[in-house]
């Protein structure tokens, strides 16, 4: 089973004051919900757990591994093979199709099945041939879950992932990451502002 | 997935890619139409020298002398006697000598008259028919064949001096006996004959004159007569004996010509070096095109950074585009020059009947390939170096 704990974990931008961050815990089984006021380092964390922000000091550890004693090479490695991250902005490299955006993240390890079945579930099937500049930004945010979920990583990571999408789409939408992770046994954690988002997780972590 | 996203975002933003393919184009175009011309000319102009040490004609430019009787590009300086001809080719010094005697032409192909040793010196094969043994049978070169469509057993009558219309020699037909193999040389342009029949027919049209004009073929006059020694010494005595002591004007071809040549280099300096500046700017104009992109494709570096592709992978795709941007403005220059050179060469040989481009690969274009694959990765280097730079995190925060 996929786990994740952090400890201790404290990270200070230059010149600002430093962030304590309560010890995480989380598994496949037990998604977290980190939410709080902008501000507050959500975000930061999200890096931070994602192997994108280097700096901070305690303990991260990701299936044994911890994450802030790792050089530059390895953390890029452990990016590639363990870790997935939706960011707030529905982030794309342009000149890519939907489909070729969501495939990023296997780096070459296709698995058409998986494939198929995310993006039916995430109801973006029809929109594969398109380019991202055809399609809305609800849409590009499914396409962005749809990249990480289809990597199957050990870890997935999502900023305020429904802050671009409707009731409606929002409940879909998590509900879908919960199932997916789980099925995949993946570890999910979340932050957000949402409050929308409590009623999914069992487990919160509240920044103040 | 590389060269695939590569691709991609070259024809994304097509604009930039035309500008900065146009002036690759342009800069190759023009290097290696100068280079292919250059070294075609050169490659020519040395392969028609034949090893002859003197052309010995008549005063005038020794330049025009040696272009009229090697290359046969130019108006002859004027006619020598033969019997003086034959006392300087029976010189102990002289190890060849050829006559040359012209003055007509047929649908613009020189007809000129020689003997054997041209034959030999010009190692003509003959593809068809006989060389001629005859007065007034002549053999003609492959160009001249298959441009005037003239075959074995035709007769045509030559049209007085160099131009295609003229005043005709009526009542003196030659008579084609053979046609020579392809030579790729001055022998495809020519139709050959002996010496005494292009005597024989202007003596006569002397004659027909009634000898009120000046005309510049006197009795027993050749053209030229071109001279290879039995020992470079020669080259020391014979050339100053004649300039000095005779009517006549000794020209030595291989000075000439590099005195053409070296004419010639100033003019192909300065329009190499319009290239090498417009090469300069295509580099400047990728330089800054994958500077505008990297700005705008800043989230996408950090985007594929935190999926877990390295500083490497994201840099070189910067690297990627600049050098398939070099390959594909090199291509199309280069194919571009080749147009032009392909253009040039069927209109020199329409006017001066002569093949003077080869179209084929030139040793030197691997340099200048060479030198479009470093400008497209020199223009890339610091691009890709800011690309990788940037904090992952920072940027795509700022991206929300």
């Amino acid at each position: 089973m996929n786990a994740i704990t952090t400890k201790d974990l404290i990270f200070q931008y230059k010149g600002a004051k430093s962030i304590h961050y309560p010890n995480i815990s989380c598994t496949s089984e037990e998604p977290v919900l980190v939410h709080g006021q902008s501000g507050t380092g959500k975000t930061t964390l999200l890096h931070i757990l994602g192997g994108i922000l280097s700096g901070g000091t305690g303990e991260v550890n990701l299936n044994g591994i911890d994450l802030l004693k790792l050089d530059a090479k390895k953390l890029q490695k452990i990016r590639r093979q363990q870790i997935a991250i939706i960011f707030q902005t529905p982030h794309h490299v342009a000149s890519l199709s939907v489909r070729d955006n969501i495939l990023l993240g296997t780096h070459g390890k296709i698995d058409e099945k998986h494939f198929t079945k995310i993006i039916t579930s995430l109801q973006i099937d029809h929109l594969i041939h398109k380019q991202p500049s055809e399609i809305s930004q609800g849409e590009k945010q499914r396409m962005t879950i749809a990249r990480a979920l289809v990597a199957k990583p050990a870890l997935v990571l999502a900023d305020e992932p429904t802050s671009a999408l409707d009731n409606e789409r929002a409940d879909s939408v998590i509900q879908l990451l919960l199932e997916q992770t789980k099925n995949i046994g993946s570890c999910l954690i979340t932050v957000t502002h949402d409050d929308r988002m409590k009623a999914y997780f069992k487990k919160s972590i509240y920044l103040a | 997935m590389r060269w695939k996203l590569v691709w991609k975002n070259l024809l994304h933003e097509p604009l930039s890619t035309i500008l900065s393919l146009l002036l690759l184009t342009v800069g190759v175009s023009i290097i290696t139409l100068l280079l292919g011309i250059k070294h075609q000319v050169e490659k020519k102009l040395d392969g028609d020298l034949k090893n002859i040490d003197l052309v010995i004609g008549a005063k005038g430019s020794p330049l025009q002398l040696v272009l009229s009787s090697i290359y046969h590009l130019d108006a002859p300086t004027g006619n020598i006697s033969l019997e003086d001809a034959n006392e300087i080719a029976s010189n102990p010094m002289v190890e060849t000598a050829i006559p040359l005697a012209y003055g007509d032409n047929y649908n613009g192909f020189r007809i000129l008259g020689t003997d054997s040793n041209w034959h030999q010196l010009y190692e003509t094969k003959i593809y068809d028919g006989k060389m001629p043994s005859e007065n007034m049978e002549v053999v003609l070169g492959w160009e001249v064949a298959q441009k005037t469509g003239l075959k074995i057993g035709d007769s045509f009558e030559g049209i007085h001096g160099n131009a295609e219309k003229g005043e005709v020699h009526e009542g003196h037909p030659y008579n084609v006996v053979g046609i020579l193999t392809p030579s790729y040389d001055v022998a495809d342009q020519l139709i050959l004959t002996n010496v005494s029949s292009v005597v024989e027919i202007h003596e006569e049209h002397e004659h027909e004159h009634d000898h009120t004009e000046e005309h510049e073929h006197a009795h027993e006059e050749i053209t030229a007569i071109l001279l290879q020694f039995r020992s470079p010494m020669a080259m020391m005595t014979m050339p100053r004996k004649i300039n000095e002591e005779t009517n006549f004007q000794a020209a030595i071809p291989n000075i000439e010509i590099r005195r053409l040549l070296k004419l010639l280099d100033g003019i192909f300096i300065f329009i190499q070096a319009i290239g090498i500046i417009v090469m300069l700017l295509a580099g400047v104009s990728v330089f800054l095109s994958l500077l505008q992109k990297l700005q705008k494709r800043k989230y996408e570096i950090a985007l594929l950074q935190s999926i877990g592709y390295s500083k490497w992978y994201v840099s070189s795709l910067l690297i990627y585009e600049a050098i398939l941007l070099a390959i594909i403005g090199y291509l199309i220059g280069f194919i571009f020059s080749r147009i032009i050179l392909f253009l040039l060469d069927s209109s020199i040989a329409q006017q001066y009947g002569l093949n003077v481009f080869s179209l084929g690969w030139m040793a030197d274009e691997y340099l200048i390939f060479l030198i479009t694959l470093l400008t497209g990765i020199l223009s890339a280097i610091i691009p890709a170096w800011y690309s990788v730079r940037a904090s992952i995190s920072k940027t795509l925060a700022d991206g929300k």
